[in-house]
């Protein structure tokens, strides 16, 4: 039953004046098709003096243009050459209000998430990764919880004492992903002019893939259209 | 100011005094009435004031209580909390397993939640202590999360040691700490409770003090007022009465200055108008009084005179007439022939002064009040048939049929027969004097105890307009009556006074040129004592 609703793609190729032959720049906006979703509250039953009464959903984010938030976008097929994942700094992720804050993190293979604990009660961090060790672990306000992941993969992770929080960490293999931003919008950096396949990924729309050229100077600039499962 | 009214008890007591000072108020009683009316409302008004305020400070009160109430079960379930978190971990060290795990968790933060909650809504007192169970609390979790997760990693010695060294110490401060909580909240809640109570004794008392000062306010405004009022009326019921007898001299005093006070110098003014009024009308009747007796003084003194004059003047005339007869039946020998008309003028002429006297003698007796009936048993025929006798030569002289008519069965009457038959000749000689032609009848019948005698003609008749006066004193029907017919007018009158001293009644029926019927009623047996009422009542 899983239909992919047709995908409408523009490219547009616009003459930009481009300041690196090699590093040409993506730049494409998601957006949702079809009617924004009605907004929706989860009821929270316990903790609620630091949690409060309800939280929204967030596990589809629409901004009023229709841009969808934390959408995940990269490159299928990397250019040749490409450095690994950068050995960045750890990523935070933070809990604070009972959400998770970020909800979506990028981490190179191999990098460490530094999960953070801002709110005064007892959080529970439980990660189900595939290809990586899954992880729980109690966690009081203040402590900070270093775990890396050596291989690329995107799962989710949960708090066992709120059922309502949920984040997911993307393992990266190389630099070129991005996360949307509120207004849909994402960025992809550096990229050597040439042909490519672009990943698209969001928790409940699922995937997407497109084409993209990057020209030699100048962005490609590309708006990504995705549907809801079900949706027509 | 004293009535004879029975004073009620109340007002002979300090209560009077104060209807006489609400008497004494110079106000209009609507003034009066609004006033009191007003105390009554404030009063009612203060007591809901009393009321509200009373219900608001329960609410106040019942709102402490609810809070104090709330914060002492928040302490119980952070006892709860901590006594589960103790639970809990013993069973997952126990049994070694995740899943036991997750429910340390929630407990602690379960009691976490409960004590920011109980945090919250401390009073100040409280906080300190609170703080101190905040600090533990912050270094508890760690510890839990500590135990948590070395059991997850199967290092059930360091679990067993973070608890022995660590946690048991917390919890065990904690406790003591939320067992002083819990103490605090209880006591302050005992004292709430009893405040609420002393509260609600005071507003209760406060309500009642009001309510019996409202209830005893509209008592006494009520009886002040209204005594006030019907007292000056009572004062007026008993000045009326007294004035009703007839004493005007009375006067009434009432304290009051308002509308029952001008009511009383009304009365008053009025009593004075009318003692004077009696004044001015007793001088006046004793004046009549005096020309009344004067008048009556006068009056018979004329009667008397004329009854002497009478009797004086028949005694020459009955020389004169007796003298005459004697001239003209030739005692005195023969008389010249020349003067045999004189002499008749002189006995007709004389006759004529002598009934004329004669009518005057018995009006005037009977005006003295001298004229006395002298009944006796008399038959009723014999009457008519004297009066038909004595007339009937002049009923031939005129050519006219004079009739009696009466039943033969008429039993034997009692009366005074000699002036029921004068009575009877002034009608028939009237009858025949106004009766040209055809008859003149009269008769007698028996109505019940009554006689009724009727004279009956077929004269000229009388004028409707002139029956209610024929028999008045010299009274006939017009002037031209009296110089063609001639008479005394007084026949009618004597005969009305005779009939009314028989404590009968006359009257008369007629028809203008058909003739006149008139009838008279006696009693047929006249008693002594209703002849002597007949006659003293028409005495004038």
């Amino acid at each position: 039953m899983w239909h992919r609703s047709s995908v409408l793609i523009v490219v547009l190729v616009l003459a930009l004046d481009a300041h690196a032959s090699w590093a040409g720049v993506i730049v494409g906006a998601v957006v949702l098709q079809g009617p924004p979703p009605a907004p929706r509250k989860l009821a929270v039953t316990i903790d609620q003096y630091v949690c409060g009464d309800a939280k929204d959903a967030e596990d589809l984010v629409v901004s009023p243009k229709n841009g969808i938030r934390s959408v995940v976008a990269w490159l299928e097929n990397p250019p040749a050459g490409a450095p690994g994942a950068a050995s960045a700094p750890p990523v935070e992720m933070d809990q604070r209000g009972c959400l998770f804050i970020p909800r979506v993190v990028l981490v190179p293979a191999g990098g460490t998430v530094n999960f953070l604990n801002s709110d005064r009660l007892l959080h529970n961090l439980h990660g189900r990764p595939k290809s990586n060790p899954s992880f729980t672990r109690a966690q009081p306000k203040g402590r900070t919880i270093p775990l890396s992941f050596p291989r690329p993969e995107i799962f989710s992770v949960d708090c066992d004492l709120h059922s309502w929080m949920k984040a997911w960490v993307v393992v990266t293999e190389h630099p070129f992903y991005a996360v949307s931003d509120a207004e849909g919008r994402f960025r992809l950096e550096g990229v050597p002019p040439g042909r490519y396949k672009l990943r698209l990924w969001h928790e409940t729309l699922g995937t997407a893939t497109r084409d993209v050229v990057v020209p030699a100077s100048g962005p490609a600039e590309l708006t990504v259209e995705m549907a809801r499962p079900g949706a027509r | 100011m004293t009535t004879g009214h029975a004073t009620p008890l109340l007002l002979r007591s300090p209560l009077g005094a104060l209807v006489r000072a609400v008497a004494r108020v110079r106000a209009s009683v609507h003034a009066k009435l609004a006033t009191a009316l007003l105390l009554v409302t404030l009063l009612v008004i203060a007591m809901g004031a009393v009321s509200f305020q009373m219900l608001s400070a329960t609410v106040r009160h019942t709102r402490l209580l609810d809070e104090a109430h709330q914060r002492v079960d928040w302490s119980r379930q952070l006892e709860h909390a901590l006594a589960m978190q103790m639970h809990y971990t013993s069973l997952a060290l126990l049994e070694r397993g995740d899943a036991a795990v997750a429910p340390i968790l929630r407990e602690n933060n379960r009691f976490n939640d409960t004590l920011e909650r109980v945090e919250a809504a401390a009073p100040k007192d409280e906080r300190a202590l609170i703080r101190t169970i905040r600090t533990a609390q912050d270094d508890a979790m760690a510890v839990v999360a500590d135990i948590a997760n070395a059991l997850r990693d199967n290092r059930t010695d360091a679990a067993l040691t973070a608890l022995q060294r660590r946690e048991l110490s917390l919890y065990g401060a904690i406790e003591t700490s939320v067992r002083r909580l819990v103490a605090m909240e209880e006591s302050r809640m005992t004292a709430l409770r009893q405040d609420l109570e002393a509260a609600n004794r005071r507003s209760l008392m406060l309500l009642g003090g009001v309510a019996i000062g409202a209830l005893v306010v509209a008592l006494v405004a009520g009886f002040a007022i209204s005594w006030s009022f019907i007292l000056p009326v009572r004062e007026a019921h008993a000045f009326l009465r007294t004035v009703a007898r007839g004493d005007f001299t009375a006067t009434i005093v009432v304290p009051n200055r308002d509308e029952f006070g001008e009511l009383a110098e009304q009365m008053n003014r009025m009593t004075r108008e009318l003692a004077r009024l009696q004044t001015d009308q007793r001088a006046a009747a004793a004046e009549l009084s005096r020309v009344n007796e004067r008048l009556q003084d006068a009056s018979r003194a004329k009667s008397e005179f004329l009854a002497n004059m009478s009797h004086e003047l028949r005694t020459p005339l009955n020389a004169i007439l007796g003298f005459t007869e004697m001239m003209r039946d030739g005692l005195y020998g023969e008389t010249p022939p020349e003067i045999e008309e004189p002499l008749a003028d002189i006995q007709t002429n004389g006759r004529h002064l002598l009934r004329l006297i004669n009518d005057v003698l018995d009006l005037s007796k009977i005006e003295a009040g001298r004229m006395d009936l002298a009944p006796m048993d008399y038959s009723v025929h014999d009457v008519l048939q004297t009066v038909r006798a004595s007339l009937r030569s002049l009923a031939v002289e005129k050519g006219l049929a004079l009739t009696v008519s009466a039943p033969p069965d008429l039993p034997l009457a009692f009366g005074d027969a000699k002036r029921l038959v004068q009575c009877l000749m002034n009608l028939v000689g009237n009858a025949l004097k106004f009766t040209h032609e055809g008859s003149v009848d009269v008769g007698a019948a028996l109505d019940g105890a009554s006689l009724v005698y009727r004279v009956r003609d077929t004269g000229i008749g009388i004028p409707a307009a002139q029956l209610d006066k024929v028999f008045d004193e010299f009274r006939q029907v017009d002037a031209t009556i009296t110089r063609e017919y001639g008479g005394t007018g007084l026949g009618l009158s004597i005969t009305r006074r005779f009939v009314e001293l028989h404590g009968g009644r006359i009257w008369v029926e007629s028809e203008p040129g058909r003739g006149s019927t008139f009838w008279f009623s006696v009693p047929l047996r006249l008693d002594d004592g209703a002849s002597r009422v007949a006659s003293g009542a028409t005495a004038r």
